[in-house]
């Protein structure tokens, strides 16, 4: 009886565990410059095929034009950090990382 | 055969300090003498010498700007004239124009993550939003004009946009809201 209980109480502090820990785990890696020009190049990507699909099958869908001008302003100076990291100084990496992952899912 | 066909690029170094200028050349036999002739915007023509078949690097030292061990500056924006020869350099000889705006563009991009990163009205932050494309398109005609040899029109479009980024910059990008910048960070 002790083993069921002790068994069972395992699984619950493992459960309350992972969900205390899953959110707090997170990829490093996801704010660097190459991984948020591959972010940008992706979005712009289903960006541009949804425009293509726009055009070609008369949708009428509205046209996220900001966004899209945005990350190509992004791709931009992410190209030229990556080159030369006194590039516009006054805007960290990661500031510009948290405008790029919300610009992702406009 | 190959034929003599003498060619340069101007290709993106990333950094306001330096020029990059690629040779794109054929050659018949191993050039003679290369030389590159440099017109510098406000500070006036260097003839230096120039390494054929390869990327060459310039900056404020070998361009004349600053004094020898002095600390580099970035290069000037503007038009600049390219003259690349071999001997006899009164017949092999290519000249390129171009319009360089490094330091124009690194205002813009400071503008417009100034303005991105603000905290504002949408309404507000839209209209801003136009306006910075609006410089934009002229930054690009300005580079578009000046490698169609309409130097008056580039340099006409490329103080448009220097006066049109300084207003937008003094106006606070046209937003009087809390600066996200400056608040959170």
């Amino acid at each position: 009886m002790d083993c069921v209980q002790h068994a069972t109480l395992l699984q619950h502090k493992q459960n309350n565990l992972s969900k205390m820990l899953y959110p707090r785990l997170v990829d490093t890696d996801c704010s660097t410059i190459p991984a948020l020009l591959h972010d940008i190049d992706h979005r712009l990507n289903e960006l541009g095929a949804n425009l293509y699909n726009n055009v070609v099958y008369m949708l009428n869908q509205p046209v996220p034009a900001t966004a899209i001008i945005d990350l190509l302003n992004y791709r931009r100076i992410l190209t030229f950090k990556r080159c030369n990291p006194d590039y516009a100084s006054n805007y960290t990496v990661e500031q510009i990382a948290s405008r790029v992952k919300i610009l992702k899912f406009k | 055969m190959p034929t003599l066909s003498l060619n340069i690029l101007v290709l993106p170094t990333y950094n306001n300090m330096l020029l990059g200028v690629a040779d794109a050349s054929t050659y018949v036999t191993p050039p003679v003498n290369p030389t590159i002739e440099i017109t510098v915007p406000s500070f006036g023509t260097v003839v230096l010498s120039f390494t054929p078949n390869t990327y060459n690097l310039f900056n404020s030292e070998s361009l004349g700007i600053t004094a020898s061990g002095a600390d580099l500056v970035p290069l000037p924006d503007g038009i600049y004239t390219l003259k690349y020869s071999i001997d006899p350099a009164i017949t092999n000889y290519v000249e390129k124009t171009f319009l360089r705006v490094d330091q124009l563009q690194e205002r813009f991009d400071e503008a417009f993550m100034r303005l991105d990163m603000m905290e504002c009205d949408k309404a507000i932050k839209t209209q801003s939003k136009v306006d910075l494309n609006t410089i934009y398109f002229f930054i690009n005609g300005a580079i578009a004009a000046a490698n169609n040899c309409a130097i008056d029109t580039a340099n006409k479009l490329y103080n448009q946009a220097s006066i049109m980024l300084n207003n937008f910059v003094r106006n606070n990008c046209g937003c009087s809201g809390n600066n996200y910048v400056i608040n959170f960070y």
